[in-house]
């Protein structure tokens, strides 16, 4: 059996809005139609760059782009292709495989060398929007531009805790007058979406894990103490399979 | 003799299969001795049993068994009727009157020559084989012994030869030969007669009762053998 | 009237149909895939047991409860279980617009090829045959011998042969019991592919991912669609999917019928053996003919 396991993902207890990690997403929004550029930076040196088209005749409102794709084999290669995007569409970043701390530049192609940085992950801006879905149970504390805010409790989820809130994400506006709820509680893989309205950054960070409380065990010895009680011993249904020798039709 | 065929009393018409397995068609016997001769020479003689017919009780294929078996053929019986032929290879004067003036004491002085004195090695050259043939009639049983079925006679007869004692002679020695020769041959073991099948069952003789009164059994024309195939 | 009458007794026939019995060893591996369930086995069977009662009109040779032993049986369960991936939410939502921008999901957990499950089921499934038999005579003319003498052909060890099969009229296989111990293993076998499938996996995300699925054991059972009678599933596994009863039946009575008589003996028959130095005495044997009583079973035929 082979298995493929995303041990970035599995064992990730901080995300950080100025990174583009595993379990993160950051939606920037391209507002004007022209010719962009997207560099990939790793320790302020730009790793790859990306090529971005917004035009009217371009149907795509989101354009993702998956971090996977910058393996070291292709530090400082800028990709042929090129992303289109309709004007106010969103690039939506992600890392589908590792938690390699990549900041992300958006530069408008213009009168200035090198264009003009109009999205940062460094600094999200107003309108840009952050994702993540906490994996491990447990309590986080959340800081907004270095300040605690609130605390965030992943829930230890049980046979009876319902899976359908994971369809519904959790929306925390972040910047401005805020009133943070003194606790915020989500589902594993429950998103998590903070709306920016001021310029800024926010860490999210485990504080305190819950203990493994063994439910997969205990569901499987409950498993099989049910089925033992509730499978009564009854005669089996006698099953007959024939056989007839087509040599003697007046077989029975 | 071996090579003599043509001169035997009787024509031996074997099986093909003897002459494709070169199986030997007489069994060799020493040759006959002449008393009061010392060479190594001895006589040579054939012995043949031909035409033999087998009757089992009641009797209705051999014609008149000889008084001396008292007949009729008893219960359980069976009867044998046979030729028995004898030849004597005879050789021509001139090699006994050759061999008569021999003397072999002449080669006691060459040690590669070793020979018993009156021991016959050799068989006296013949061209001319004397045979004559009697009838001999025997009453038999059958017993079931070790797991075999055996014949046992009962009474043998070699009928008119003069004198008495000359028959009596011939009678006991032919008797000896059937007794301990041939009858002996003819054993069948009980588990041919079922064709093997004792590779999955156990064969027990079927004991005497009123369903059986003999076994094995001779009668209605019939050798009957009964066993029992017991898981 | 025949020259030789050989009548064997129910008794006596029962220690001759066993070694037929006894002589048969076969052995049968299949695979198949219903959508997310996957399964293959491997087994082989023999035969034990079985009585026989012997009818007058029509002669027939009927055999009653003879067990079928299936050792081994093996069966390997391979399950496509779901991925844990992320789910794929909201991420901008406009009022009357609704939701503008989606994130896309990937999958963090998964396992290629399915859980794989092996169950060793020797001595679980008893099962029984009967049938009825005709006594079916043969000839058996070895083509090993041609050109060659009858006494060559015996010399040589290849003579003809009569011989007699059970040829089956009718076999019925009857499933009789799964024995409670299966629930048992296939809870154990279950629990095993878990931890082998999960097992690298911290426990805290183990039971993320059991729940994430809606109950692991569940899925599975689910997937291989169990239920609660573990016997009705495990016979309609191997007897409606797998077909393995009915294979079971096509080779038992092939087997019976053409691969091994349950009796025999050379023609012509030696009946006195060769010695060193003389060939053995043959004897025909001709005009067979079988009869069965209600109490024997009877082989009659002509010598010489």
């Amino acid at each position: 059996m082979k298995r493929i396991i995303n041990r970035a993902a599995l064992a990730k207890t901080t995300f950080n809005s100025n990174h583009v990690g595993v379990l993160s997403y950051h939606a920037l929004q391209v507002k004007e139609a022209g010719a962009y550029l997207g560099h990939v930076l790793y320790k302020d040196k730009v790793v790859a760059t990306i090529n971005i088209d917004s035009s009217e005749g371009c149907g795509n409102m989101q354009a993702n782009i998956d971090f996977l794709q910058f393996t070291k084999e292709r530090i400082g290669h800028t990709s042929e292709e090129i992303i289109s995007i309709k004007p106010e569409g969103y690039l939506v970043l992600i890392n589908s495989s590792g938690d390699t701390p990549y900041r992300f530049q958006l530069l408008k192609v213009g009168k200035k060398p090198g264009g003009d940085v109009i999205a940062d992950t460094y600094k999200l801006g107003q309108g840009a929007v952050y994702a993540c879905t906490l994996l491990i149970p447990g309590s986080y504390t959340l800081r907004h531009n270095g300040k605690n805010t609130t605390m965030i409790r992943v829930e230890y989820p049980t046979a009876q805790t319902d899976r359908k809130r994971l369809q519904e994400p959790v929306r925390i506006k972040v910047g401005g007058k805020q009133d943070y709820k003194k606790e915020i509680s989500v589902l594993p893989m429950q998103g998590l979406v903070f709306e920016f309205e001021t310029e800024g950054s926010i860490e999210i960070t485990l504080k305190e894990q819950d203990k493994d409380k063994g439910l997969l065990q205990k569901q499987i010895l409950e498993a099989q103490k049910s089925r033992k009680g509730t499978q009564k011993k009854k005669a089996m249904t006698k099953k007959t399979y024939k056989w007839r020798n087509p040599k003697y039709p007046q077989s029975k | 003799m071996l090579k003599k065929e043509k001169l035997y009393c009787s024509r031996i018409e074997a099986h093909p299969a003897v002459n494709e397995f070169k199986n030997p068609k007489i069994t060799i016997s020493p040759y006959l001795p002449i008393p009061g001769y010392a060479g190594p020479f001895g006589m040579s003689y054939l012995m043949q049993l031909t035409k033999i017919l087998i009757d089992f009780h009641p009797s209705n294929t051999i014609d008149s068994l000889p008084g001396e078996l008292e007949p009729p053929l008893r219960d359980q019986k069976f009867a044998m009727q046979a030729s028995f032929c004898v030849g004597m290879g005879c050789p021509d004067k001139r090699t006994l009157d050759y061999l008569g003036d021999f003397d072999f004491d002449v080669f006691s002085n060459y040690t590669d020559i070793n020979f018993e004195t009156g021991k016959p090695e050799y068989g006296l050259p013949f061209e001319q084989m004397n045979c004559f043939c009697l009838d001999v009639y025997a009453v038999l049983h059958v017993e079931r012994i070790d797991g075999q079925l055996r014949m046992k006679l009962d009474g043998f007869e070699i009928v008119d030869i003069r004198p008495q004692g000359l028959e009596d002679a011939m009678e006991c020695y032919v008797e000896a030969i059937m007794r301990l020769s041939i009858l002996p041959k003819l054993r069948i073991q009980l588990s041919d007669l079922v064709f093997n099948i004792q590779n999955y069952v156990t064969i027990e003789p079927t004991p005497i009762s009123g369903d059986v009164p003999f076994n094995p059994s001779i009668a209605e024309d019939t050798l009957s053998v009964f066993v029992n195939l017991n898981s | 009237m025949a020259h030789v009458n050989l009548a064997v007794n129910e008794a006596a026939f029962k220690e001759v149909f066993d070694v037929l019995r006894d002589n048969l060893a076969l052995s049968k591996s299949d695979s198949g895939s219903w959508g997310p369930f996957s399964a293959s086995y491997s087994a082989g069977f023999r035969l034990e047991g079985g009585d026989i009662d012997l009818k007058n009109s029509p002669d027939e040779v009927h055999i009653d409860e003879l067990d079928i032993v299936y050792d081994p049986l093996s069966l390997s369960l391979g399950i496509d279980i779901p991925e844990l991936c992320t789910p794929s939410f909201c991420l901008i939502w406009i009022p009357f617009a609704g939701c503008v921008l989606r994130v896309p999901s990937y999958c963090i957990f998964s396992a290629d090829p399915d859980i794989s499950i092996p169950i060793d089921l020797g001595g679980i499934i008893q099962s029984e045959i009967s049938g009825a038999f005709n006594v079916d005579t043969r000839y058996f003319n070895d083509p090993a011998n041609a050109g060659m003498s009858e006494h060559l052909a015996q010399a040589n060890g290849v003579p003809d042969k009569w011989q007699f099969y059970l040829e089956p009229i009718w076999l019925d296989l009857d499933l009789i019991d799964i024995a409670d111990t299966v629930g048992n293993i296939l809870d154990a076998a279950i629990d095993w592919a878990i931890d082998t499938l999960l097992g690298p996996l911290p426990g805290v995300i183990k039971d993320i991912f059991s729940w994430f699925l809606g109950g692991i054991v569940d899925v599975i059972r689910g997937i291989l669609d169990i239920g609660d009678d573990i016997d009705e599933w495990l016979s309609d596994l191997f007897g409606v999917s797998f077909g393995l009863f009915d294979f079971v039946l096509t080779e038992v009575a092939k087997y019976f019928a053409n691969k091994y008589p349950f009796f025999e003996f050379e023609n012509p028959y030696p009946i006195m053996e060769a010695t060193s130095d003389l060939i053995p005495v043959l004897m025909p044997v001709a005009n067979i003919q079988t009869d069965i009583t209600d109490t024997e079973f009877v082989i009659s035929a002509d010598i010489g």
